[in-house]
């Protein structure tokens, strides 16, 4: 049954070309504006520190690569709780509560497609992004490294669906949908510090960023992705290598301290486990 | 046990709102019930909770012997109950196929039975031609057969029909109307409507019309008819005919409409001697039966009436 649910689910998405197509709207948005000027515009200012060489490209496409791939999991795991809303406001809703199937599990089955979806899209992007790197010269991640990012996408994916749940759950209109879905298209582009680098903005909206999950996950991933390529572009330049990690949001340095690895893990994780909490109450509460 | 759905004081209010004022009312298995209303009346409301969609504020329903209100009762009413709903709920982007058979698996039918069931619909709403197709691309017609199709792809034995011909071209009218009899007739399904076509309440065994929350009359069509529609005499006079002098011979009030004369009498056969009497004076004359829509304006003026003094 649940299972019915979730495959009836997934048809509905994948053929429905819109659904899809503004899923993946805000990845098209930010790879137009890195091929227009984002990328020269961070060439220019790494050749100020260290001498021009091939690598520097790579290493801003991975830098790239890891930005989008976070926002691919935030924006397919939106569109997917478009089906919720669109059958909330057909009433099919309705015609599956007349089944045997219960609101709980109709519920669920969206997290559940939401997840299936977001990380396959996630990961197809994975691969693309893979083959576009070594397109342009750059490496293939090793065999651990590839490992790291599957696991950091997946839970990229859980986080996605349990914000984008917790955020639904206050929607009841199609209208009110869409323009959630095109502020937060917009805004994750700012508040994961892709469109721009964290040190141009003020201390206030990056202390603010250090709080937005999904950043985090941006971090974690840009720190695999770009890790063998800092250390040939800065080799010789070791000092500038942690500046250039800290302005450009590869590691995120709080109060003078580096914020590990591990912490950002554990902030992904607790953000899961508390909105899904908090999902559930309200979920309850709706529906009582 | 003879009663499909049985319901007595059945009561809803939405804040300060009665939107049911404790209504009473039962379906005889197999019948056909037509729930008659105008808009706001209350029927979406009580349709809603006898489909478990809408928790009742009090009172008892009990549908093929099980009371709705606990999580088992409602589970196993939903089991035997199908719905047609106002709009079409179906996905669009699935075909007609793919729908039922997903709709069919959250019955927790098996794999067998669904698709025994599923050969049982396609025969019996003819859906060889459309049932690959997607639903988004089917005429107003073919959807409705999709939509009874997947309503009883689980074999109910009671059909709820929410306006189920609203929109419809005649033919297509003509189409589910046969199909919801022969539901009756050959399964003895039944079946539990609501509409707004008075000509389609006509063929129902008992008829319950609400009117904001109450059921202001209830019986079967030709009961209703004798109680609330008067048959009705249609004449016309030849040019030189006393209209005074016969209006006084008839023993009827007689109103004038146009240029011809309408007389209200308690049944047809009281025609025929007003007829004999006056024929010398008249050019032509029609008898007309009184009708269920003349029963449902009749009523609904009355009710407002009385609401309104």
């Amino acid at each position: 049954m649940l299972l019915s649910l979730v495959s009836r689910n997934n048809k509905v998405f994948f053929r429905n070309k819109l659904l899809v197509f503004f899923s993946l709207l805000s990845v098209l948005i930010l790879i137009g504006l890195y091929a227009i000027f984002l990328q020269n515009l961070q060439l220019n200012s790494i050749a100020e520190y260290v001498p021009v060489t091939p690598e520097i490209e790579v290493l801003v496409s991975e830098w790239m690569v890891a930005g989008l791939l976070s926002i691919i999991a935030m924006s397919a795991t939106l569109g997917v709780f478009g089906i919720y809303i669109k059958d909330l406001e057909a009433k099919t809703t309705a015609d599956f509560l007349v089944t045997a199937a219960s609101r709980y599990k109709i519920q669920l089955s969206y997290v559940i497609s939401s997840c299936i979806i977001g990380f396959s899209m996630t990961f197809v992007g994975f691969i693309c992004c893979e083959i576009f790197i070594v397109s342009i010269g750059g490496e293939l991640l090793s065999p651990i490294a590839m490992l790291k990012a599957v696991g950091i996408l997946i839970l990229a994916v859980v986080m996605s669906s349990m914000i984008n749940l917790f955020i639904v759950l206050f929607i009841n209109t199609e209208t009110a949908f869409s323009t959630v879905s095109t502020i937060s298209g917009t805004l994750l582009g700012f508040l994961c510090g892709i469109y721009v680098p964290m040190a141009v903005l003020p201390t206030a909206i990056q202390s603010a960023i250090h709080f937005f999950p999904v950043s985090h996950i941006t971090v974690l991933l840009r720190d695999v992705f770009t890790a063998q390529s800092v250390e040939k572009v800065f080799a010789g330049y070791e000092l500038y290598a942690k500046t250039y990690k800290v302005d450009y949001g590869v590691i995120y340095e709080i109060d003078g301290s580096i914020l590990s690895s591990l912490m950002s893990l554990l902030f992904v994780l607790s953000t899961i486990i508390v909105l899904g909490t908090l999902s559930a109450l309200v979920f309850r509460r709706k529906y009582k | 046990m003879t009663y499909a759905i049985e319901v007595s004081n059945l009561k809803k209010h939405f804040g300060t709102i009665e939107a049911v004022k404790g209504i009473h009312f039962q379906v005889k298995k197999g019948s056909l019930f037509a729930f008659l209303g105008s808009n706001g009346a209350g029927k979406s409301t009580t349709i809603e909770i006898l489909c478990t969609l809408l928790e009742k504020t009090s009172g008892e329903v009990t549908i093929n012997g099980h009371r709705l209100g606990t999580m088992k009762d409602n589970e196993r009413i939903r089991k035997s109950i199908g719905i047609v709903f106002q709009q079409s709920l179906l996905d669009k982007e699935l075909t007609v196929k793919e729908n039922i058979i997903h709709r069919g698996r959250f019955y927790h039918l098996t794999k067998a039975q669904l698709i025994e069931n599923y050969q049982f619909v396609w025969q019996y709403l003819k859906l060889g031609e459309i049932e690959l197709k997607k639903y988004g691309q089917l005429s107003g017609g073919q959807r409705r057969r999709a939509d009874i199709a997947r309503a009883i792809i689980h074999k109910p034995s009671i059909l709820f029909l929410d306006e189920p011909t609203t929109g419809l071209d005649p033919h297509t009218r003509k189409f589910v109307w046969e199909t919801i009899e022969r539901l009756r007739k050959e399964i003895g399904m039944t079946i539990f409507l609501t509409t707004h076509y008075m000509e389609e309440a006509a063929n129902a065994d008992q008829i319950v019309i609400i009117k904001k929350g109450e059921i202001i009359a209830q019986g079967t069509p030709n009961e209703l008819k004798e109680r609330f529609a008067s048959d009705q005499m249609v004449l016309s006079f030849k040019k030189e005919a006393d209209i005074q002098q016969i209006a006084e011979q008839l023993g009827y009030v007689m109103v004038q409409f146009g240029d011809v004369y309408k007389v209200n009498i308690p049944s047809t056969l009281h025609a025929i001697p007003i007829i004999e009497r006056i024929q010398p004076f008249l050019t032509s004359f029609e008898v007309i039966k009184g009708s269920i829509d003349q029963v449902f304006i009749h009523i609904n003026e009355e009710a407002g009436d009385m609401n309104a003094t």
